[in-house]
């Protein structure tokens, strides 16, 4: 604790940094931070190494997964007469399409199905299929994939084969097994248990137009169709299995 | 909603770099008339100046890969379209290349001052060819690792938590229990240095004490476009430790020194980080499902309300309270010769620069969370303006009249070695810097030209 003079200084390393540790109860408070340091690090440096590091270094590698989807599907019919010329929009409610829990809707296929009898029968053998146009309108009602390239959401006919149209609805599903990567199962099926796709109102809207030989026919009155719409709902629940 | 939170993340960031500069190449012109102080005391102005302009350009560099990521996904910058362009680029290389010669250089301030461990005739010759070294093999390694080694890099502080506790804490001892009056200068300006140099890291003190802080580093081994390596993260769980002990030790010292002599603007600051480091440590628990989110589940965002703490708090203390605490120490211990007449014009551009950026800086803070229309805030300022103004020459007379010399102190308590250092060493440490800074630009673009990456 005694001032140095400097002229009879020693300027050695260990004179300059004994001058630093020349009080008593300095020295023994630095010994209990020097100590608080050793506990502290220590309980850190062992927590990280032992076990936190592994985790976090597990959770950034990314391994390989296949989803593969369990599909269900659930079906509505439902069928109406068109006059001649008359367009219709039938609404369908998604909530009535009934899942297990936890299901997601996949997609929705619309099957336009003219009356069979339309080409002609027995009865009237000369009759004529109809033309009928049908699209899935796209009017805000329903949450879902409308601007996926793979979507058909418009179709016509008039020789009474079936209108088959179908949208996406959760994207990226198209039903097939896919191969993802990710760290963890949680993470390589978060993309696929997002709710909300595929809920609200599908509207299809289907417009005929009756093609009729009135002088020849038997039954001249051929001026309306039975019109059958099925609308085949798929839903999913995805399970992750690791490849590698 | 995310690009808000990135916005009001970065909002200092410009600020500080025209601060940092300013003030350095200020303090510089200041550090070199002063040439009546003491070698240690002008030999650490000499060094803090740098440090302002090293922290300076490493904040440009900052600034310009915010706008890049602010830009990825629009066409107005066509070269860099994603983050890994970004990442890989002269921009990320320059700001590494500056941290690095920061580190080198700030490796030695505790070296030299308050307490002067070497005490040599070539001591400049010493800490000039340490820094030089050290930059020159640190800078590209860390940009070879591709900055995966920070931990390691950040060792070099290191020094400043070893040396100046025991300083502080000898000094503290020494003016509380002894009567050593003239140590309450040494002891304040070394709490003072290492509130200056971690007060970044000091705010976070209780968690990085009881080891909450680690939640974090799991969640940037996830996170991080190049993680930390094991050694690295490893290291910095060490850090973790000194950086929360210190600050407790400053915090202890600085009430034990309150409650005898009572209290001061230094205990005043302490509190506040005190308080600062308590409550982050209980946001941190409130918000530990979203840190650790990212190592169980997948990385959830922050809370809206988290992020404004974080800018508040981490933002302020590192880019306003560091070149506050730096050059209040500047000026009031003595290391600049305030009181001559060409440097007058220079420390009243200092302080008045300084208090209005800070006011500003509070105000478009405190617009990130209260939605105040600017008419009110810009009132608030010219008031700010008007009382600073009508401050200024008192700041000035309590500047130049009250400093403390910690360097007279220590060599009145313990004494020290006379030690006549020449002014072309000075110089010749300055031109040194300037080569460094050079080396670390020139390397960054180098390295990038040539698709060090690839």
């Amino acid at each position: 604790m005694e001032r140095k003079e400097p002229d009879n200084m020693e300027w050695g390393l260990a004179d300059i940094v004994g001058e630093i540790f020349s009080i008593r109860e300095s020295n023994i408070a630095a010994s209990i931070a020097v100590a608080v340091i050793l506990i502290s690090g220590g309980l850190n440096l062992y927590g990280w190494t032992q076990t936190e590091y592994d985790l976090a270094k597990e959770a950034a590698t990314d391994d390989q997964w296949l989803i593969e989807f369990n599909i269900s599907v659930s079906t509505m019919i439902q069928e109406e007469t068109w006059q001649d010329e008359e367009k219709k929009v039938i609404e369908f409610y998604m909530d009535e399409f009934v899942f297990p829990e936890g299901y997601l809707i996949g997609s929705v296929k619309v099957i336009v199905k003219p009356d069979s009898d339309s080409n002609g029968t027995t009865l009237d053998p000369i009759a004529q299929c109809d033309s009928i146009g049908a699209n899935i309108r796209n009017d805000g009602g329903l949450a879902a994939q409308w601007d996926f390239e793979g979507n058909i959401l418009s179709g016509q006919d008039s020789s009474c084969e079936w209108i088959i149209m179908s949208l996406q609805t959760y994207p990226g599903y198209d039903g097939d097994d896919v191969n993802f990567s990710a760290a963890n199962q949680f993470q390589a099926l978060l993309p696929w248990s997002e709710s909300g796709w595929g809920e609200g109102v599908l509207s299809v809207e289907v417009e005929l137009d009756v093609n009729t030989v009135e002088e020849l026919g038997p039954i001249t009155q051929d001026d309306d169709e039975d019109i059958t719409i099925e609308v085949e709902v798929s839903g999913f629940i995805a399970s992750a299995m690791l490849i590698n | 909603m995310a690009d808000e939170l990135y916005e009001s993340l970065n909002e200092l960031l410009p600020v500080a770099s025209v601060v940092h500069i300013a003030l350095g190449f200020m303090a510089l012109v200041l550090v070199h008339r002063s040439s009546e102080r003491e070698w240690n005391e002008r030999f650490a102005g000499l060094l803090i100046s740098w440090m302002m302009v090293m922290l300076g350009i490493q904040y440009v560099f900052s600034t310009i890969i915010d706008y890049r990521i602010e830009q990825l996904g629009t066409d107005t910058v066509s070269v860099f379209f994603t983050y890994e362009s970004i990442f890989y680029s002269w921009m990320t290389y320059g700001q590494s290349a500056l941290e690095s010669a920061f580190y080198a250089s700030i490796a030695i301030l505790p070296l030299i001052y308050p307490y002067p461990l070497i005490q040599k005739e070539n001591v400049l010759k010493i800490c000039t060819i340490f820094v030089l070294a050290v930059a020159l093999v640190m800078i590209p390694v860390d940009i070879f690792t591709e900055f995966s080694f920070r931990g390691v890099k950040y060792m070099f502080i290191w020094t400043g938590y070893i040396v100046w506790t025991p300083v502080y804490l000898r000094f503290l001892v020494g003016e509380l229990l002894y009567g050593e009056k003239e140590a309450r200068a040494v002891s304040s300006v070394t709490a003072l240095l290492m509130l200056g140099a971690f007060v970044q890291s000091y705010i976070f003190w209780l968690q990085n004490i009881t080891g909450v802080s680690t939640v974090y580093y799991g969640r940037w081994v996830v996170e991080d476009f190049v993680a930390q390596t094991f050694l690295s993260s490893s290291v910095s769980m060490v850090q973790l430790a000194l950086s929360g002990t210190t600050f407790l030790v400053i915090f202890i010292g600085e009430s034990w020194r309150s409650m005898s002599r009572g209290f001061n603007t230094l205990n005043a600051l302490v509190s506040l980080v005190f308080v600062t480091g308590v409550l982050w440590y209980l946001l941190t628990l409130v918000n530990y499902a979203d840190a650790e989110s990212c190592v169980l589940t997948s990385c959830q965002a922050w809370d809206e309300n988290f992020v404004d703490w974080y800018v508040f708090t981490f933002q302020v203390a590192r880019f306003l309270g560091v070149p506050l605490i730096f050059m209040f120490i500047l000026l009031n211990y003595n290391m600049v010769d305030t009181g001559a007449e060409g440097s007058k014009m220079i420390t009243r551009i200092m302080v008045l620069l300084l208090l209005l950026v800070a006011t500003s800086s509070l105000i478009e803070m405190i617009q990130i969370i209260l939605p105040i229309p600017e008419m009110i805030t810009s009132a608030l300022f010219a008031a700010g303006v008007v009382v600073f103004i009508g401050w200024e020459e008192r700041i000035m007379d309590q500047i130049i009249t009250e400093t403390s010399s910690a360097a007279d102190s220590v060599k009145e308590l313990i004494g020290v070695a006379e030690i006549s250092i020449n002014d072309g060493e000075y110089r010749f440490f300055s031109m040194a810097m300037t080569a460094m800074l050079c080396y670390a630009v020139l390397i960054a673009i180098l390295f990038h030209s040539m698709g060090i990456h690839n």
